[in-house]
């Protein structure tokens, strides 16, 4: 069978080789999940084998134009419909709320006063949540691509203009969580007295440090990399307000309504309504990735197993091993040495892997 | 002349002083006003974009996170670069054209 890793260049996320306990758990429930939620909302059935790792690197069938030869394909253009209709509805009003209802109650407890048992249980249950909302993060992503594809392609034939790229302004400008957190990270920077500026740095990262570098739960989080932010702080002491450039960008959409106004080639409520659509998504679409929140509790829960389990060495051992590894080092069933040899080969087989540029296309 | 072809991110020419940034955690190279040039970005970077004057990524498209926050912030951006990080080097100027996707090396 043949494998691409095709869609990728597009997107900025895993391009890098997967670790064993992200591949033997959360990555799997999250492909699959999403998997089913596309095949059942979209009504098109995926094949059994459709993704698999090879050489640490997650790649796709090379055979995916095959998901639109099946009947199913003639009810897209009605499915896809309905879906812009209520996807957005549904992201705001049930996944969302949903989730941080979950992600409160995850981080009131007290993982000190867990035994190694429940703290894996937990880890679990937190990946379970996180695999749900990453499918229903990655569906609703896929609609706003569709709505803004379905805008690219109809503004040349509703609007008279030189430039068919112009019809990305009347997608800006609107709220976005990750600029809302760079822009009260910017405030911190600009308190003058250290002891402030760092008892603000801990409230914000109480209150965003969970933002994730990639999808790999072996990444730290922003708020475990206390350097790193010191860095943005300095950097930010020698950059303007922010509020300026996003005002600019907000006066570039509101002037290409107009334009769009006198300029139409002729009104059309489809257009309208294709208009409204992309504008409506492309706000959600930039937020989504500023709410994953669970890799943040996974990493805590993992360092008190780790602790508790008095796992060997290192503190980021722990995301060379396998789910099953884990569940049986939770279970004493596992030597410290027999584990730390385990760990040391997969380390250096990563290492490896991490200077290799992946195959676009491979046969496996 | 060199110029190096990507895919326009965002709109705008600007000429400034590139900075090659492949790990995060050599961030604190980076200065306000320079011209970020990195492998890829992700929500983990998007703190930089703030203070950047342009964008030059290896991978990504136009629905990429880098080509979305550099549109908000109103910033040149061209992604799809390939080996951006080794044909650019620290310090040396260059002109970042978003809206055709090229970079000249001034």
């Amino acid at each position: 069978m043949r494998w691409t890793r095709k869609f990728f260049n597009q997107f900025e996320w895993l391009h890098k080789p997967i670790s064993p306990l992200e591949e033997s758990f959360l990555l799997p429930l999250q492909i699959n999940k999403s998997g089913s939620l596309i095949s059942e909302r979209l009504g098109l059935k995926l094949p059994d084998k459709y993704w698999s790792i090879i050489d640490g690197y997650l790649y796709f069938s090379d055979e995916y134009w095959k998901l639109f030869l099946q009947l199913g394909t003639l009810q897209l253009p009605k499915r896809i419909k309905t879906e812009i209709d209520i996807s957005s509805k549904r992201w705001i009003t049930k996944v969302l709320p949903e989730y941080q209802k979950e992600i409160n109650k995850l981080n009131k407890l007290s993982l000190n006063e867990l035994s190694v048992k429940k703290l894996l249980e937990l880890f679990k249950k937190t990946g379970e949540l996180e695999s749900w909302f990453f499918s229903e993060s990655l569906y609703v992503g896929v609609v706003c691509g569709i709505t803004e594809l379905l805008f690219k392609y109809s503004y040349p034939l509703f609007v008279k203009d030189s430039d068919n790229n112009n019809y990305r302004e009347l997608l800006l400008g609107y709220p976005d969580k990750g600029i809302d957190m760079d822009t009260q990270l910017w405030e911190v920077a600009q308190i003058s007295d250290e002891q402030k500026k760092q008892l603000q740095l801990g409230k914000w990262i109480e209150k965003y440090g969970y933002r994730i570098q990639d999808k790999d739960l072996i990444y730290p989080t922003l708020g475990e990399e206390t350097e790193l932010l010191n860095s943005y702080l300095k950097l930010y002491r020698e950059t303007l307000n922010p509020k300026l450039k996003l005002m600019l960008t907000n006066e570039k959409r509101i002037n290409r309504e107009k334009f769009v106004k006198q300029n139409a080639r002729f009104r059309i409520r489809l257009f309208e309504w294709i208009l409204n659509q992309a504008q409506n998504y492309s706000q959600i679409r930039n937020s989504r990735p500023f709410y994953y929140q669970g890799n943040s509790i996974m990493r805590k829960i993992l360092f008190s197993i780790k602790l508790k389990a008095n796992f060997p060495q290192d503190k980021n051992d722990i995301f060379y091993i396998t789910m099953k590894e884990l569940e049986e080092v939770v279970s004493n069933k596992f030597s410290k040495e027999s584990l730390q040899k385990i760990i040391n080969e997969r380390k250096q087989t990563y290492y490896k892997q991490l200077l290799i540029e992946p195959q676009f296309s491979i046969e496996a | 002349m060199i110029i190096i072809k990507g895919i326009p991110g965002s709109v705008g020419v600007i000429t400034g002083v590139a900075r090659v940034i492949i790990d995060q955690h050599h961030l604190q190279a980076f200065k306000s006003g320079e011209i970020l040039v990195t492998k890829q970005t992700s929500p983990a970077w998007t703190p930089i974009f703030m203070a950047a004057k342009a964008i030059v990524t290896e991978i990504g498209g136009q629905l990429s996170h880098a080509a979305i926050v550099a549109r908000e912030y109103g910033i040149p951006a061209v992604v799809g670069v390939p080996n951006a990080t080794k044909l650019l080097k620290s310090g040396i100027k260059i002109e970042v054209n978003g809206t055709k996707g090229t970079i000249q090396v001034l």
